[in-house]
C-alpha cells in the first residue's frame, strides 16, 4: 500500500500536481496578460482623452477698436462691432435696404413721380403760355372756336395741345429712361451701400484674419505638445507593455523554474548539449526538484525509495501548492514598477 | 288896302318823307307828317305805292283759319329751275298759283316763321325748335325733307331760329337754351354738321355789353356780322372759320327782329331797338350810331315796334330802291327810300296800311312776292288785290318862313302825275287842327293811250303814258300855320304828287 502510494506520489501524482500548477500559472498568465491589454487600453484612452483636451480648440477673442471678434468653442465667429461702426452699418444697410426697395418698384410708379416732377417744371410756362393764349384768343374774339378740322377746337388750341401732349410724351419717355436709369443708379448704389455695410464687418473679419497667425502659433504649440504629449504617453505605455511583457517573461520563468524546482525539470538541449560536450551527466539529466526529491525522501522512509532519476509528482492538489507557494496575492503589474 | 297876294310853292312835297320827330314849325315843308301807303317815286315825289296782285288761288283753301303765308322764298337751283316755297298754316307749300302741300311726311311745324336760304343747289329752312327741312330737286324733282330723312346728312344741325348761307357753309344761331353760340356746317355742305370743317363759335365772352343774345346774322364785304339784341360783332376771315377772328365790336345797337335784316349790296339795313340802323354807316362810326335810317319817325316806329308779338318781316328792293319793314300787330308798314339818304343820314321814310304782310320774298327778277292771308300775292299794280286803297299826304305845318304873321290861303294850284278816275279829298286846316275842310275831285278823267293793246290806231287814245292833272282849288279861311293834305283813292293807275303850288295873303302880324 505504501509503495503503492508512494509509487503514485512519486509517479503519476507529481504529474498531475505538476500539470495542474502548470495550468493554474498559465491561467494567471493570460488573466494577467488580458488584464494588462485591458489597463493598457484604458491608458491609452486617457491618454487620448488627455490629448484631446490637451489639443482641444481654445478660443480666443481679436478686440480692436472697430469691433471685438470672438471665436466659438464651435469654431464660429462671434463679430461684435463697436457702437459706432454698428450704427454706421445699420445706416449703410438701411440706405442700401432703401436703394433696394427702390430698384424692386414698379418702373412705371417711379416714372409717374419722375414724370410728375418734369410737368411741374413745365406747368408754370405752359400755363403763362396758355393765359397768353387765352388773352389773345379773347380779343380775337375766338376763344369760343370749336372746329371739326381741329378736333373740336380752334387751331390755337389744338396746337397749343398738341405741344403739350408731346412735352408730355417726351416727359413720359424722359421719365421711363430716368426712372430706369435711377433704378441702374439705385441697383448700384445700393450695392455699394450694400458693400459699404459690410465693411465694418469685414474689417473685423480682417481683423479677426490678422490675429490668425499668433493663434495659429499658439494653436500650434499647443497641438504639438498634444502630440507630444501622445507620442510620450503611447512611448510609456509601450514601455509599460514591453516591460509587462518582459515582467510576464521573467515570471513565467521565474514560474518554472519554481516549478522544475518543486518538481524538477529536463535538461535543455542546450544543457544535453554542453553535459555531453563537458562530459558531465548530470547536467544533461536535469533537476529533480525539491518536491521531488521531498517526495522520494519520504517515499524511501516509507519503504520505497524513489530513483533519483524519477520526476517528483506532488500528491497534493494544485490549491495545496498555491496554499504552499502563496502566490494569491501576486500582482504582475506589481512588479512593473509603474505608474 | 290890298296887299300882295304871295305864291308859296311846295315843290316835291313830302320829298323827305316822314317827319314825326321834329317840331314841324320852322321845319322843311319837304318833310310829311303823314305819308300813308306812299313811296318815294323815282322822281323823288310823293307818290302811291303799289298794290298788290293775287298770285296764289287756293289760298283759302290750303291756309284754312290761319294767319296766312308766313314765309315766302325762291330757290333756284343749279340748272336755273326756280321754286317758290311757302309756309303758313303749320304746312310748306311749293308753288305759286297752287299751293301744294310739300310739307315732308311725318313731319309737324308747329310754326311758320322759317327762315329760308340757298346753299350749293339745296335750300335750307331754319326756324326755332324745328328739325331744318331741307330742299333740292336733284332727285329729278324738287322735294323737301327734314334734315334726318335726307341720305347724306351727317351730324346734328343746330334746331335754330337764323341761318346764313355765306362764305360756302351755312351759320346758324339763336337756339332755344343757347343764344351765343354760332354753328357753321362743312363747307359747301350744309347737311353735314358734323366732321369736316364743321364747327361752332361761342361768343359768350365776345360780347362787349358782357352779355347778350344772338338774334341774326349776315355777310359782308368778307365779314361775318353777328347781331345781338344790343350789340354786334364782326369777325374777319369767315371763308376759314377755324381762323376767323373778331375784327370789330360795336356796342349799344343791336338787332331785334331776324328777318329785319337785308342785304342792299352796299350796306346791311336793320331793325334795332332804337329803329332802323343802316350796317356801313353804323361799321363806318363804330359806337356812334348817330345816323339811323328811321330817326325821323323813330319814336313812332318803335312804338309799334314795341308792340309786336308777331315776327318782324322785312324786304330789300333794288328795283323799287325802298326797304319795307311790316309792324304785323299794328298793320304798319314802315318804307324807307333807299335812293338817297337826307343830310342827316337818315333815309326818307313813308306807311303803308292796309297792305297787312305777312312776308315778303324778291325773286331773282325783281318782282316782290308778299306772303298775305290770303296767300302769295306780287306787289304790283295799284290796287290791292280788285280794292282802291287810300294814299294819304299831309304836310307839317307850314308857317312859309313868317312864323308871326296870318296867312291867308286863297288857292292851290296841284300839279298830280298820275290818277285815272282818282278820287281825291284836298285838305287845308289852320293851327294844328285836325279838322280839315276839304275839297274833293277825281283826278284822270281821260283815257290813257294803251300801247300794244288792239285800241292803237283804231278809235284812237293818243295821250302820253302818265296823265298829269293840274287842277286848282280855292281855299278860305286863315290861320298862323297851315297843314294841308292830299288823300287819295287809288284806283289802279300810278299817282305822285309833283308839286302843290299855294297862293296865301299874308297878313298882320300876331
Amino acid at each position: 500500500m505504501s509503495n503503492g502510494l508512494m509509487g503514485f506520489l512519486g509517479g503519476t501524482g507529481q504529474d498531475l500536481l505538476e500539470t495542474g500548477a502548470r495550468y493554474y500559472l498559465g491561467g494567471e498568465n493570460i488573466d494577467q496578460a488580458q488584464q494588462l491589454g485591458r489597463e493598457s487600453q484604458a491608458a491609452t484612452t486617457q491618454l487620448a482623452e488627455q490629448v484631446g483636451t490637451t489639443a482641444q480648440f481654445k478660443p480666443y477673442t481679436v478686440t480692436g477698436s472697430l469691433a471685438d471678434v470672438s471665436a466659438t468653442p464651435e469654431g464660429g465667429l462671434t463679430v461684435g462691432l463697436s457702437p459706432e461702426q454698428q450704427a454706421l452699418q445699420t445706416q449703410l444697410m438701411g440706405q442700401a435696404a432703401g436703394l433696394f426697395g427702390q430698384v424692386g418698384q414698379d418702373p412705371a410708379a417711379q416714372q409717374a413721380a419722375i414724370f410728375e416732377q418734369i410737368r411741374a417744371t413745365q406747368r408754370p410756362e405752359e400755363e403763362r403760355q396758355r393765359l397768353a393764349l387765352e388773352e389773345r384768343m379773347l380779343s380775337q374774339g375766338r376763344l369760343g372756336l370749336s372746329s371739326a378740322a381741329y378736333g373740336g377746337s380752334s387751331p390755337e388750341l389744338l396746337a397749343q395741345e398738341t405741344a403739350r401732349q408731346e412735352a408730355m410724351s417726351r416727359a413720359s419717355l424722359g421719365a421711363r429712361q430716368q426712372a430706369l436709369a435711377e433704378q441702374q443708379q439705385s441697383l448700384i448704389g445700393a450695392q455699394g451701400l450694400l458693400g459699404a455695410g459690410y465693411m465694418p464687418q469685414e474689417q473685423a473679419l480682417g481683423l479677426f484674419g490678422a490675429a490668425v497667425t499668433p493663434a495659429s502659433l499658439a494653436a500650434r504649440g499647443q497641438q504639438t505638445g498634444a502630440q507630444y504629449g501622445a507620442e510620450l504617453g503611447l512611448g510609456g505605455i509601450e514601455a509599460r507593455l514591453q516591460a509587462e511583457d518582459l515582467a510576464n517573461q521573467l515570471r513565467l520563468q521565474q514560474q518554472s523554474a519554481l516549478l522544475g524546482g518543486l518538481f524538477g525539470r529536463e535538461a535543455t538541449l542546450q544543457e544535453q548539449v554542453a553535459a555531453a560536450a563537458l562530459g558531465q551527466p548530470n547536467l544533461a539529466s536535469g533537476d529533480t526538484g525539491l518536491l521531488s526529491q521531498g517526495l522520494n525522501w519520504l517515499s524511501g522512509r516509507l519503504g520505497g525509495g524513489l530513483s533519483t532519476n524519477q520526476n517528483y509528482t506532488p500528491t497534493n492538489t494544485v490549491q495545496d501548492v498555491q496554499d504552499v507557494l502563496d502566490l494569491s496575492n501576486y500582482n504582475v503589474l506589481d512588479d512593473a514598477n509603474y505608474s | 288896302m290890298a296887299q300882295q297876294l304871295q305864291n308859296i310853292t311846295v315843290a316835291a312835297p313830302g320829298f323827305f318823307g316822314l317827319n314825326t320827330q321834329d317840331s314841324p314849325i320852322g321845319g322843311n315843308p319837304s318833310f310829311a307828317s303823314i305819308a300813308d301807303n306812299c313811296v318815294i317815286d323815282k322822281l323823288g315825289r310823293i307818290g302811291a305805292r303799289q298794290g298788290y296782285e293775287e298770285v296764289s288761288t287756293n289760298g283759302s283753301s290750303v291756309l284754312g283759319t290761319s294767319r296766312g303765308i308766313e314765309t315766302v322764298y325762291e330757290f333756284i337751283d343749279s340748272s336755273g329751275d326756280k321754286y317758290i316755297v311757302s309756309a303758313g298754316n303749320n304746312k310748306l307749300f311749293t308753288g305759286t298759283t297752287t299751293l301744294v302741300d310739300a310739307t315732308p311726311t311725318g313731319y309737324t311745324p308747329t310754326a311758320n316763321n322759317w327762315k329760308a336760304v340757298t346753299l350749293n343747289n339745296h335750300a335750307y329752312l331754319f326756324q326755332r325748335d324745328h328739325e331744318y327741312v331741307l330742299g333740292t330737286d336733284e332727285g329729278g324733282s324738287f322735294v323737301l325733307e327734314e334734315h334726318s330723312a335726307h341720305s347724306q346728312a351727317t351730324g346734328t344741325p343746330p334746331e335754330a331760329n337764323e341761318v346764313l348761307a355765306a362764305y360756302g357753309r351755312l351759320w346758324a344761331a339763336d337756339v332755344t337754351g343757347n343764344k351765343h353760340t354760332v354753328y357753321f356746317s362743312d363747307l359747301l355742305n350744309g347737311h353735314h354738321w358734323t366732321g369736316g370743317t364743321s364747327g361752332s363759335l361761342d361768343v359768350t365772352t365776345v360780347w362787349p355789353t358782357g352779355f347778350d343774345e344772338i338774334t341774326a346774322l349776315a355777310a359782308h364785304n368778307g365779314f361775318l356780322i353777328i347781331f345781338g339784341k344790343k350789340s354786334i360783332l364782326v369777325y374777319s376771315g369767315a371763308t376759314s372759320p377755324a381762323s376767323m377772328t373778331l375784327t370789330d365790336t360795336i356796342e349799344g345797337v343791336g338787332c331785334i327782329a331776324r328777318d329785319s335784316v337785308q342785304h342792299t349790296g352796299t350796306d346791311i339795313i336793320f331793325l334795332s331797338d332804337t329803329g332802323v340802323r343802316s350796317f356801313g354807316r353804323t361799321i363806318q362810326e363804330k359806337s356812334m350810331p348817330v345816323r339811323d335810317i328811321s330817326k325821323n319817325v323813330r319814336t313812332d316806329l318803335m312804338s309799334l315796334v314795341s308792340l309786336e308779338t308777331k315776327p318782324i318781316k322785312s324786304v330789300y328792293s333794288s328795283d323799287n330802291a325802298f326797304y319795307a319793314v311790316t309792324l304785323p300787330d299794328s298793320n304798319t308798314v314802315y318804307c324807307f327810300d333807299m335812293r338817297t339818304p337826307l343830310e342827316d343820314g337818315s333815309q326818307r321814310a313813308t306807311t303803308w296800311s292796309g297792305l297787312n304782310p305777312l312776308s315778303f320774298a324778291v325773286l331773282e327778277g325783281g318782282s316782290i312776292y308778299i306772303g298775305k292771308d290770303s296767300g302769295i300775292v306780287e306787289y304790283s299794280g295799284f290796287l290791292d288785290g280788285t280794292e282802291k286803297y287810300e294814299m294819304r299826304y299831309f304836310s307839317n305845318p307850314l308857317d312859309f318862313g313868317n312864323a308871326a304873321n296870318l296867312k291867308f290861303l286863297k288857292k292851290f294850284n296841284l300839279t298830280i302825275i298820275g290818277g285815272q278816275s282818282t278820287p281825291t279829298t284836298l285838305n287845308w286846316g289852320y293851327d294844328y287842327t285836325q279838322s280839315y275842310t276839304k275839297q274833293a275831285f277825281i283826278f284822270g278823267t281821260g283815257t290813257l293811250a294803251e300801247y300794244g293793246i288792239a285800241e292803237y290806231n283804231t278809235t284812237g287814245e293818243y295821250t302820253s303814258s302818265i296823265l298829269i292833272n293840274t287842277p286848282k282849288v280855292n281855299t278860305s279861311g286863315s290861320g298862323e300855320v297851315v297843314t294841308i293834305g292830299l288823300e287819295a283813292e287809288i284806283n289802279d293807275a300810278q299817282f305822285s304828287i309833283q308839286k302843290i303850288d299855294i297862293h296865301a295873303l299874308l297878313g298882320r302880324l300876331i
